[in-house]
């Protein structure tokens, strides 16, 4: 996961933030021993994408915006107050509604989880990035080939 | 105006795999040799893999294809009239830097597809011709591998032991087998051992977002620190907006523009064009003059077309157990070419590789693996992600394509890159015997897949991100009427104007082409030292 740093510009309002908590935890819900994505800083690491670029902006502040109206026509209710079910069912009417912003939620909310420390430990990995240590693997046993050694030559010669 | 330079012997555009094979074989003839390439040096040391948030560069400065990344060093392609995304990556090392490193050669049928069988053409030279060539450029890129391959002729040893199989290979060696079909250790041009000064593979899996190891070859690390040691002289950040020509219509130099967006010119006594199957006809199309109206060297009106690439089916089979799929190369290196030669009794003609893919890491897994399709949001999406992470095999059916005219590069009216050349556009269908032959193989390594033990099969019919072998689009042949360049790489109307690159290959075989392009670049730089004499003058 990126570091967070000072500089990070802001993006989400608070109220978009207690939205998009509930949206996560419904994207990636919890499950045994992994937390919901939610409850792990995805949002922060979707902030740092989303703010340095104009299209994302205006993608997530239109898909929030039809999420808020979905949730009220259909249940007369804020999504967040909404349980999980419904919730779901206004997922995936703006999935459909809105399938730009709905793509790029998935794309950075996945990345997000899947690079946090926490589930990496969780999945049984080693919690490092691949290098400087790499990993070992059992040298290549050359008697495996001594069946495909006998075929007759495999090539045309022209 | 621009600012002028003194006149080279030779002007090489395009720092990448053929720029680098023939600037190092020219210069150690000792004739003086500049390259000019638009990308820059990158620091091995800087490459994301040492990075916790490693994966998440392939979705930015390390994503494969060059609109993606967007980077002020690449160019945009308008790839929305063709099913398959070009790739390609603009540095010092060109593709190489993130290639993954597969080497095989092509097979001497492919050079002889008319004679043997009725289809294309036959290539102007055989495989025992460029055979001293291949093992040439396998002693300069270091190839691990092992002799012995019933799909080859004899080949010479191999610097470096395969690649290791791991639980994920072993597992797939055993589907194999117990089909009886052909499988071997790919050649890989990457070092089990060390070799050259570089270091061993130490198994961390992300060949293609650059290897700190140095044991992936990438020609920054190979070709470029010898030649530039023999006198080569390689400028970066000099992007060549067009070629120039003299009154008798030979090739005088180039324009190109400095990191400042300046215009330079330099003049050379031979140019050589080496900017992969997409950037050179992009250059020769926008080299245009009142001599050559449509582009230069385009008097056969061949350049840009014939576009291959090789169309990737993906067939990924769902195992029970962990496969440790994230540890070593992640292309793995076994290669099966049991579906290789024609046998008309399948429905098509030619043929097609099996290459065996390793797993994918977290994030790449969630977002769809390697057949792109994603695991779902919601109730559903623990179970989903746990069956398919680190337990799935991905077998790459790699086929053949053949030469089509409407297949082709042109340039897009309104798109340019950032220094406002224009830059191309591809336009590309899949034929109907490259389809028979996908869906021929995806049923194939279904079969081998479910033998290795797979109890799910997913399978994507056609990759879109796939463009990775760009080729065809100033293909070499005999004449004007059937091709832009001879047998050594040279233009049939302007004399002293080479193409080195995956452009001038005459059909693309079922195997990734770079070990074959560079060992034309070699046989095509020993005949210019040897008529260097005559070409210099």
């Amino acid at each position: 996961m990126v570091e967070t740093s000072a500089t990070t510009p802001t993006f989400f309002t608070s109220a978009q933030r207690q939205v998009m908590d509930h949206v996560l935890n419904r994207i990636i819900p919890a499950n045994g021993a992994f937390p919901g994505a939610g409850s792990l800083p995805v949002l922060d690491y979707i902030e740092r994408v989303v703010a340095p670029s104009a299209p994302l902006k205006r993608l997530f502040t239109q898909g929030l915006q039809h999420l808020a109206v979905v949730s009220q026509r259909q249940y007369g209710q804020a999504f967040s107050d909404l349980a999980a079910e419904p919730q779901d069912t206004v997922l995936r009417a703006v999935e459909t509604d809105r399938p730009g912003f709905f793509h790029a939620l998935i794309t950075h909310t996945y990345s997000g989880y899947y690079s946090h420390p926490t589930v990496l430990a969780l999945l049984g990995m080693e919690v490092r990035p691949p290098q400087p240590r790499g990993y070992t693997l059992a040298p290549f046993d050359l008697s495996l080939l001594d069946h495909v050694k006998q075929r007759q030559p495999l090539y045309r010669s022209p | 105006m621009a600012e002028r330079h003194e006149r080279v012997d030779v002007l090489v555009i395009g720092a990448g795999a053929s720029g680098a094979a023939l600037t190092w074989r020219l210069s150690q003839a000792g004739i003086h040799v500049m390259c000019l390439e638009q990308g820059g040096w990158i620091d091995p040391q800087t490459y994301p893999s040492v990075r916790d948030e490693w994966e998440l560069h392939r979705q930015g400065d390390f994503n494969p294809d060059p609109n993606m990344r967007g980077l002020s060093v690449d160019y945009p392609v308008n790839n929305t009239e063709s099913p398959i995304a070009p790739l390609m990556y603009n540095a010092v090392g060109g593709s190489t830097i993130h290639w993954s490193a597969h080497f095989p050669r092509f097979r001497p049928s492919d050079f002889r597809l008319r004679t043997l069988d009725g289809v294309a053409d036959d290539w102007p030279m055989t495989y025992a011709e460029l055979e001293p060539f291949f093992d040439l450029n396998d002693r300069m890129m270091g190839v691990a591998g092992v002799t012995g391959d019933p799909a080859y002729p004899p080949k010479s040893p191999r610097q470096t032991p395969p690649i290791p199989l791991g639980t994920l290979g072993d597992t797939m060696v055993r589907g194999f087998e117990k089909l009886g079909w052909h499988w071997w250790p790919s050649d890989s041009a990457i070092l089990t051992r060390p070799y050259d000064g570089r270091h061993a593979c130490n198994n961390c899996g992300p060949c293609d977002i650059g290897c700190v190891q140095r044991a992936k070859a990438s020609t920054d690390i190979t070709y470029w620190p010898k030649a530039l040691a023999q006198g080569a002289v390689l400028k970066t950040q000099a992007r060549v907006r067009e070629i120039t020509v003299r009154k008798d219509g030979l090739a005088d130099g180039v324009l190109y523009y400095d990191a400042d967006g300046r215009i330079q010119e330099q003049k050379a006594q031979v140019v050589v064009v080496a900017c992969n199957g997409i950037g050179t006809p992009r250059l020769l199309l926008n080299s245009r003059s009142s001599l050559f109206p449509d582009g230069l060297a385009n008097g056969s009106g061949l350049v840009g077309r014939n576009l291959m690439f090789h169309p990737y089916a993906m067939v990924t089979g769902v195992f029970d157990e962990s496969l440790e799929g994230y540890k070593g190369p992640n292309g793995c290196s076994i290669i099966s070419q049991e579906f290789y030669e024609t046998d008309l009794s399948r429905g098509f003609v030619r043929g097609y590789s099996f290459q065996v893919v390793r797993g994918t890491g977290p994030v790449s897994t969630a977002l769809g693996g390697i057949v792109r399709q994603r695991v779902p949001w919601g109730a559903m999406h623990r179970q989903v992600f746990d069956m398919r992470f680190d337990k799935t095999i991905t077998i790459a059916v790699i086929g053949e394509d053949l030469p089509e005219p409407h297949n082709q590069v042109v340039l897009d009216p309104h798109l340019t890159d950032s220094d406002g050349i224009p830059a191309p556009k591809v336009i590309y269908t899949l034929s109907d015997n490259s389809r028979k032959m996908m869906e021929h193989g995806m049923a194939r390594a279904a079969e081998a897949l479910q033998a290795a033990g797979a109890y799910e099969i997913q399978a994507n019919p056609l990759l879109r991100p796939a463009g990775w072998h760009l080729m065809g689009t100033a293909r070499m042949g005999t004449h004007l009427r059937n091709s832009v360049v001879d047998a050594h790489g040279r233009c049939h109307d302007v004399k002293n104007l080479f193409i080195i690159d995956g452009s001038i290959l005459v059909t693309g075989g079922a195997v990734n082409p770079t070990s074959t392009i560079q060992a034309l670049a070699l046989y095509i730089a020993e005949y210019m030292q040897q008529n260097a004499r005559h070409l210099l003058a």
